[in-house]
């Protein structure tokens, strides 16, 4: 693990690695952002493998508590919002947390009736709202955004600021620092009695119910962490870009987010990071490479390519790339169940 | 041991799939070839692919056909174009600024093209000292920043709005004008101001949604019918234009679509049909292309077989600016930028001379008024006052 962490930490310098390293770093886009992109999507599909993984319950709308947690920094602070209180980034990050967690409370409490395909659709309606919303209302200034939104406090030695616009290094450092916390958190709780409530819970929530688990209580608390969660990843996003408006915001991001947990193996943390990076990854990879016939760049075959990858990894390994223990034994299990009826 | 073999082969197939897209990256070493004020690299930011991809080409194309005529007057490969494409996404277009200052050789940039990618990758530029033109970013505020390195070569919204406003008001003599916008950067500050320049005249608003996401408009056409309004000012782009105009000509209504810049291309014809858009109205604070001095409009028609759209004879007229600055031996960023800040440029759309805050100078500013013919081109109409 902390062989893992420190590697990690060493990750922008990986292009100095002779042969192996310059295969690694992105062409088209610088590579220290490139590492930073990764770490909140890391940040979102830790989350969402909390809720989905965990917890088992089907969330469309993930991307809408990023959104609400990016938003809330971005009205705290810049001079563009109408509150006008142009707090620091820092003393914006715990209301942007707090305000994404109850909005994950507000989704979880009357949606906690549905189950599957119910849930996602209410989700997914929740995700267009916050879209529409951010769109739409006079505050919220659709896609003129906010601009001037401060970056984390701090500086070096030599007088300039430690998080400056040129270098997105600091930003990956502290992306990856939140993501450690984040880990050790999600483990303890996935060990913890929660963790074992969320797992009956999803293999059975009837059966979980009558054996006295508090169905309502654990599912709200899967709910709310993911929300905090991805509201990390949304103080994250307006504290690197300093400019942020409603295009970001698009449902095609939750879908990806989610593809990324499934991709990497739900119910897993190190198949969510992996997951998360990957997806990613990809796109920023296959920018500024030239493809063979066309001659044109890779990237705007980036869904093509990416769609591809994701059917071959759903084909050879149908329980993710590092599956939960748990899953990979149950989808066994169901072959076998399945198996006399060939 | 088959379900082992087949894992190893699924793994083997995905790091095949990366590793044979690494394995073929473009970047090629670079010659050094200081001499002459040559070996330098002058760069195009701004969207080549994504939904808003069609501003992006026709800025870049000018831009590369500069460059290309450059070389040819030098008789070598003198300056080199880098392209780097943002999508027109704020949140994308950090990550390729960075990627953009990493490279020492750039000394200039034309672009970024569009208002809220620069308000997030010029702070980028700046830092890095990386002189930039934008020939179509207008959003106001962009200005105010303080940035020493940004210019932008067209006049801003509150330029173009007004002319709008004053084009309805004074030349088609509208007395009920309905506005409405797309939301987006662009559309709702541009619609902001014409209605202030019309004042009382405009009878109702509305907004829809942006480009590509919207294709029913019925609830607008509706709400512009029953208005009774004769001129309909609409802040956006024209894929949706078009739209709105084929909807509204469904519908019996007789009035006047007007726009900004944004619409004054030959999408929204196609999009509307040719009868449709006969007579549409669009403002641009650019002159007429096949106005442009020299041979810019043959040579753009032989390079790229496609007419020279909406910016290209800017983006054309701000690369050479540079290119001029580069012969002159202004080849670092420090004296380009002093260079472009302190000289007079005669291009071929406009003359060009920036403001200590990178504004255009406004006695330079020109905004001209467009009609569309029966068979979907824009054709000059008049130049109208922008005050």
């Amino acid at each position: 693990m902390v062989v893992f962490a420190a590697l990690a930490f060493l990750l922008p310098y990986v292009g100095e690695i002779p042969v192996i390293g310059p295969q690694i770093v992105t062409q088209g886009v610088d590579w220290p952002s490139a590492l930073f992109n990764m770490s909140y999507y890391v940040l979102l599909a830790l989350g969402l493998n909390v809720v989905v993984g965990f917890a088992g319950l089907l969330d469309l709308g993930y991307v809408g508590f990023f959104a609400v947690g990016a938003y809330t920094v971005a009205l705290l602070t810049s001079p563009d919002s109408v509150l006008r209180t142009e707090w620091g980034w820092l003393a914006a990050v715990p209301v942007g947390l707090a305000v994404a967690m109850v909005s994950g409370l507000i989704l979880g409490w009357p949606t906690l009736r549905l189950r599957g395909d119910y849930l996602a659709i209410v989700t997914l309606g929740f995700a267009e709202i916050i879209r529409i919303v951010a769109t739409s209302t006079e505050t919220l200034r659709g896609d003129r955004g906010f601009a001037d939104i401060p970056h984390p406090p701090g500086t070096l030695a030599d007088g300039k600021p430690m998080f400056g616009v040129a270098d997105a290094t600091p930003y990956y450092w502290l992306g990856l620092a939140v993501i450690i916390l984040v880990i050790l958190a999600v483990r303890n709780l996935d060990r913890s009695r929660v963790g074992r409530s969320w797992l009956a819970i999803r293999e059975d929530e009837e059966a979980a119910e009558i054996m006295g688990v508090r169905t309502i209580k654990y599912k709200l608390w899967a709910f709310a962490i993911g929300a905090f969660i991805g509201g990390l990843g949304g103080v994250m996003f307006a504290g690197e870009q300093g400019f942020m408006n409603s295009g970001t915001f698009v449902l095609q991001f939750s879908i990806l987010v989610l593809a990324g947990v499934v991709m990497g193996g739900a119910g897993n943390i190190a198949g969510a990071i992996l997951g998360g990076a990957l997806i990613s990854y990809i796109p920023d990879r296959l920018r500024g490479i030239e493809d063979p016939i066309w001659h044109t760049d890779l990237f705007g075959f980036r869904f093509a390519i990416f769609g591809a990858v994701i059917i071959a990894i759903m084909i050879f390994r149908p329980q993710g790339l590092i599956p939960s223990r748990r899953r990979a034994m149950e989808l066994k299990d169901r072959e076998k169940e399945v198996a006399p009826i060939e | 041991m088959r379900q082992v073999l087949v894992r190893a082969i699924g793994g083997l197939a995905v790091v095949g799939l990366i590793a044979g897209a690494a394995a073929c990256n473009s970047d090629s070493g670079s010659d050094d070839t200081a001499s002459g004020n040559c070996g330098y690299k002058l760069a195009f930011f701004g969207a080549l692919t994504g939904p808003a991809a069609n501003l992006g080409v026709n800025i870049e194309q000018g831009f590369e056909l500069a460059i290309n005529q450059y070389n040819e007057k030098k008789g070598s490969d003198c300056i080199t174009v880098a392209k780097f494409d943002s999508q027109g996404d704020p949140g994308v277009a950090p990550g390729v600024a960075r990627n953009l200052v990493a490279d020492k050789k750039i000394i200039g940039i034309v672009g970024p093209a569009f208002s809220g990618e620069s308000e997030a990758a010029d702070p980028i530029f700046e830092q890095a000292g990386v002189p930039s033109i934008s020939p179509s970013a207008t959003r106001v505020s962009l200005s105010a920043n303080g940035w020493k390195t940004w210019h932008r070569a067209v006049a801003n919204d509150d330029a173009q709005g007004p002319a709008a406003g004053n084009y309805i008001k004074n030349v088609m003599k509208a007395e009920k004008v309905f506005v409405a916008d797309d939301q987006s950067a662009y559309g709702a500050g541009l619609a902001e101001v014409v209605k202030k320049t019309l004042g009382t005249a405009v009878v109702a608003t509305d907004k829809t949604e942006a480009d590509g996401k919207q294709t029913d408009f019925s609830a607008l056409v509706t709400k512009v019918v029953s208005s009774g309004a004769t001129a309909l000012f609409y802040g956006g782009y024209y894929q949706n234009a078009g739209l709105i105009r084929k909807a509204l000509t469904t519908a019996g209504w007789k009035g006047t679509l007007v726009g900004g810049d944004g619409m004054k291309d030959p999408g929204l014809a196609k999009a509307a049909g040719n009868a449709a858009a006969t007579g549409t109205i669009v403002t641009c604070p650019c002159s007429p292309p096949e106005k442009a001095g020299g041979t810019f409009v043959t040579d753009y028609k032989a390079k790229w077989n496609v007419d020279a759209g909406t910016y290209s004879d800017v983006a054309f007229d701000a690369a050479n600016f540079m290119l001029q600055g580069i012969d002159a031996g202004n080849t670092t960023v420090e004296k380009l930028n002093t260079y472009l800040g302190a000289t007079e440029y005669k291009g071929i759309a406009n003359t060009y001379k920036f403001t200590p805050t990178g504004e255009l100078d406004p006695k330079f500013i020109k905004v001209w008024a467009f009609k569309f013919d029966a068979a979907g081109n824009t054709i000059a109409d008049q130049e109208v006052p922008a005050v």
